[in-house]
Order: C-alpha cells, then structure tokens, then sequence
C-alpha cells in the first residue's frame, strides 16, 4: 500500500468519522425539521393547545420541539444581528435551552421511549419556518425589534401551555419534574424578553 | 496527479465556492442553512481559499509550506471552536454545533493532506537520486 492509497484511507476514514458524528447529533438534524416551530407557539392558541388529549409521548415531542425552534432561531438571531441585546438573548437561549432539551433526551434515554410526531409538533415546525423566513429577511433594528417581540410573545404562550396544559396532563413523575424545572428558566427568559424588547424599542 | 499544488487549489476553491455560497440562502451552509454562518463566517471562507489559491498560484514551489501554514492555522481555529464558549468565534463569526465538527473534519483532512504531500515529494526526491 503506497503513502497516497493509505493517506486516501486516513481521509476516507475521517470522513466517515464526521459523518459518524453529524449523525451522531442527531438531535441537531431533529431541530432543523422541527427546530422551525420556535416562533410557531406565539401563534398558538388556547384551544389549539388544549384541545387535543395529549399523552407524555407527544408532549415530550412538542416540548423538545419547541426548545429545539428556539435555538435555530437564536442561531438565526447571531447570524443576522448585531444589537448587543438581541446577541445577549440569543446566547442564553442557546445555552438554556440546549441544557433543557439535553435533559429531556437523557430522560427518553433512560425511559427507553420514543417521542411521538403529533399535529402540534408539526404546525410549530410550519409556521416556525415562516417566521424564519420572515426574520431572515429582516436587518438591523427591524430584526432585533422583531425578533424581541417574537420572543416574548413566545415564551408567553410557551410558559402558559407548559404550566396550563402540560404539567397537568403529564402522567410520568420524572417528565413533570423536568417541565415542572423548566418552566422555571423559562419564565426568567419571558423577563429577560421584556426587557430586551424596551430595550431595543 | 495528486500534490501539494493540486491539493492547495482543490481546497482553496472548495473554500472559495463555500464563502460564496454563504451570502445565498440555501440549507447547507448560510444563516438558515445545517452549518450556520454570518457574514463575517463568509469572508473567513474566501480569505482561507483565497490563502489556498495564493500559495498555489502565486507562491510557486510554496506549495507544501503554505499547506502547512493554513493547516496549523485552521487546526487551531477548529479547536478554538470547541473552546468557545458560547456561539460567536472570537466574539464576531458565528458558529453552530455543526460548524464546530465540520471545522475538525475539515482540518483532519487537512493533516492528511499534508502528510500525504510531504511524504510524496520526499519519495519523488529521493527517487531522482536513485
């Protein structure tokens, strides 16, 4: 085997090794398809979120789902903004709701279950998506003004489902707690939206 | 045939085509695309292939060394990236999850090329004094 044919292996073999860890990540392919309905809970009303019986399969789908939306979008936001508020914002729901969603697949680990694609999961991810594409469109203090008003209206629609809908309907001990917990940050992050939004106003 | 030169114009116009490709929105790699980049992200793209092509064309018999140089280089920025904290290089170029892995595969491939190269022109030097 000459120096090039092994040289051709090694990258060949690396190749395969990110591969293997883009794969791997799966979580980070999940949040693209569903990483669009972000925005999409800001949408969502009341009788959309309660109307359908929803068991811990689905809603563990949904809230991972949507902590997944918020990430692409605070990506979008570091991408697109330079308003140091909106950066600042971007950052801490990157951070918050990686380590949110990092839980919740440690506990479908350890349950040995698979989250369930539901109707809510999927109208997130569709109107998520056009509000993506609203956002990318959008620059200087039109984005950060947009994206602001769009967290808040979010994290408002997002804390009331949670604690409305989805800690009450969650049967598992270990899934409520981890909303129960959640619900917490993500009631700091609906303060932290406000003041971003007065901020960049 | 495969050296230092050929592998220096092939990555820098990946590079060059990858930056861009990052000012048009598409799903692989732009401010909504898998690998997520911002415009700064964009200009390191075409900066690193333009390096690529300069020491190829320009800095003729360079080749190996310039190689080099750029791969110390991104070897050490994809690391940095896995040091940041948080998602912004530096404080300016925006990176994903992705960026950060791609970063190391690519720079892999770069040590590989390297060595590769370096290897073959010791080969074809010392077969010329054979």
């Amino acid at each position: 085997m000459n120096t090039f044919t092994k040289s051709f292996l090694t990258l060949t073999l690396a190749s395969a090794v990110l591969v293997g860890c883009m794969t791997a990540n799966g979580p980070a392919t999940a949040e693209q398809s569903m990483g669009q309905a972000h925005m999409t809970k800001t949408r969502m009303t009341k009788e959309e979120a309660a109307a359908p019986k929803l068991n811990d399969l689905e809603i563990a789908h949904i809230a991972y789902t949507a902590g997944a939306i918020d990430i692409r979008y605070a990506h979008l936001a570091l991408a697109l903004s330079e308003d140091p508020e909106v950066l600042n914002f971007a950052e801490l729901m990157i951070r918050d709701h990686t380590a949110v969603n990092n839980k919740a697949l440690a506990l479908v680990q350890k349950l040995q279950i698979t989250p369930q694609d539901n109707a809510m999961s999927q109208q997130l991810s569709q109107q998520a998506q056009q509000i993506r594409e609203e956002l990318s469109q959008l620059r200087g203090k039109e984005l950060a003004k947009r994206y602001a008003a769009n967290e808040l209206g979010y994290h408002q629609t997002v804390n009331n489902v949670v604690e409305n809908t989805f800690i009450p309907t969650a049967q598992n001990h270990e899934l409520k707690a981890l909303l129960t917990a959640a619900l917490q940050t993500f009631k700091v992050h609906e303060g932290h939206a406000e003041a971003m939004n007065k901020k960049v106003m | 045939m495969l050296n230092s030169k050929t592998i220096c114009i092939a990555f820098g116009s990946v590079f060059v085509l990858v930056g861009l490709l990052g000012f048009i929105p598409n799903p692989i790699v732009s401010s909504e695309g898998m690998f997520e980049t911002n415009v700064l992200h964009n200009f390191v793209h075409l900066l690193t292939g333009a390096a690529f092509r300069f020491g190829s064309v320009v800095l003729d018999g360079k080749e190996n060394l310039t190689l080099k140089a750029i791969t110390v280089a991104y070897f050490g920025v994809a690391l940095l990236g896995f040091f940041t904290e948080g998602n912004m290089l530096l404080g300016m170029v925006h990176i994903n999850e992705a960026d950060r892995w791609l970063h190391l595969g690519l720079a892999m491939a770069m040590v590989v090329s390297t060595i590769g190269a370096s290897q073959l022109s010791t080969q074809l030097v010392a077969s010329s004094h054979a």
